[in-house]
């Protein structure tokens, strides 16, 4: 790689790619330093657990040293591959742990009406700790949808080519995610109403 | 909709960017040295073949050419050892020192600049200044001539400060 070329994040990553498949470790640290935020933090919304996250995030980056040709920027980008590879991991770790995965989706009950004050349905009281859970406790595919999307900021389009799924099925997931956490935070009372 | 979902969904909105500052917050492990030593190593004539040759030479010629200007202006402009102690010439006409160096930085200044048995790097720099300096130099003026310069010589360290000053006369 040579040291006086110009460093520029949006065109570099195949000068990167090219010194890591010809065996330069520097080129593998910074495309981490660039990448393995979002993939980790991605694993760990989804996941909730910091250390699955952590190995699915150093998975998808031995792949991506051992096995750099399998990314084509023609079909994403580099974070998306990468985030796609941790998410194969993740997937794995819970057919193994027998969780529950995909829920159906066409079982999705819409959600309520609502018939209350603004005060009953503020849910600004609940801790984060309380957030997590109620986001951990839908559907994997609609957290999934939430998480790249709404905390994570990712576009629709990258959310759908690392979730798997066609743009319109990513945005129906993403409104029944919604949909759910929103029941899920609302006090007791409101659910009943 | 039901128009009370809408602040339910100004709660889920704001749940939603704590959740995402919360991530936000998470700290990311380090590369770990399993992941690195999985780099596959490249032969070396594959590495040799896949430098930026042309690049590299001319950075390196450019490199060569800054390296031999700079060695020559300085073996043509620099004081050389017997011009150690004399007064800088000015177009080749010899000047008289009418003082000796003084000192202008501190003492514990000159101290760390002049580290035992190291040579003080710097140099004598020609140079003009308003006569009423002198008096800050405690050399005597004329009141009625304090607008005139006074040619001096500068004592400059190679870092740029200024060390000491003499005064100067053709």
């Amino acid at each position: 790689m040579n040291p006086f070329a110009p460093i520029n994040p949006a065109d570099d990553t195949a000068e990167l790619l090219r010194a890591l498949a010809d065996g330069d470790a520097r080129a593998l640290e910074t495309l981490y330093r660039r990448h393995a935020a979002p993939v980790y933090r991605y694993a760990h919304a989804l996941s909730g657990d910091a250390a699955a996250a952590a190995d699915v995030t150093h998975d998808a980056f031995l792949a991506l040293a051992t096995r750099s040709a399998g990314f084509d920027p023609d079909r994403g980008a580099l974070g998306a591959w990468l985030a796609g590879i941790a998410r194969h991991g993740l997937l794995a770790r819970h057919r193994r742990q027998s969780l529950e995965l995909v829920a159906d989706e066409a079982t999705m009950e819409e959600l309520p009406e609502l018939a209350a004050s603004p005060e009953q349905l503020l849910v600004q009281r609940q801790d984060l700790q309380d957030l997590w859970a109620a986001l951990r406790a839908l559907p994997w595919v609609l957290r999934e949808a939430v998480v790249l999307v709404d905390l994570q900021g990712r576009p629709y389009a990258d959310a759908a080519a690392i979730a798997g799924c066609e743009l319109n099925t990513l945005r129906t997931r993403l409104h029944r995610g919604r949909a759910r956490l929103t029941v899920m935070l609302a006090p007791a009372q409101v659910r009943r109403a | 909709m039901n128009p009370n979902q809408a602040p339910c969904l100004e709660s889920l909105k704001s749940a939603l960017g704590r959740m995402a500052d919360d991530l936000e917050r998470q700290a990311v492990p380090a590369l770990p040295a399993r992941v690195r030593s999985a780099v596959p190593a490249r032969r070396g004539w594959h590495r040799l073949v896949s430098l930026n040759w042309p690049g590299m030479l001319a950075d390196a010629g450019l490199c060569s050419v800054i390296v031999l200007v700079s060695v020559g202006w300085l073996l043509f402009t620099g004081p050389g050892p017997d011009d150690v102690g004399r007064p800088a010439h000015r177009g080749g006409t010899p000047v008289e020192a009418i003082s000796g160096f003084m000192a202008v930085a501190a003492p514990d200044r000159w101290q760390r600049l002049t580290h035992a048995g190291e040579p003080l790097a710097a140099w004598v720099v020609p140079s003009d200044m308003p006569r009423e300096r002198l008096a800050a130099l405690g050399l005597p003026f004329d009141p009625a001539r304090a607008g005139d310069s006074v040619r001096a010589e500068l004592l400059i360290h190679a870092s740029g400060e200024v060390l000491a000053v003499r005064v100067v006369q053709h």
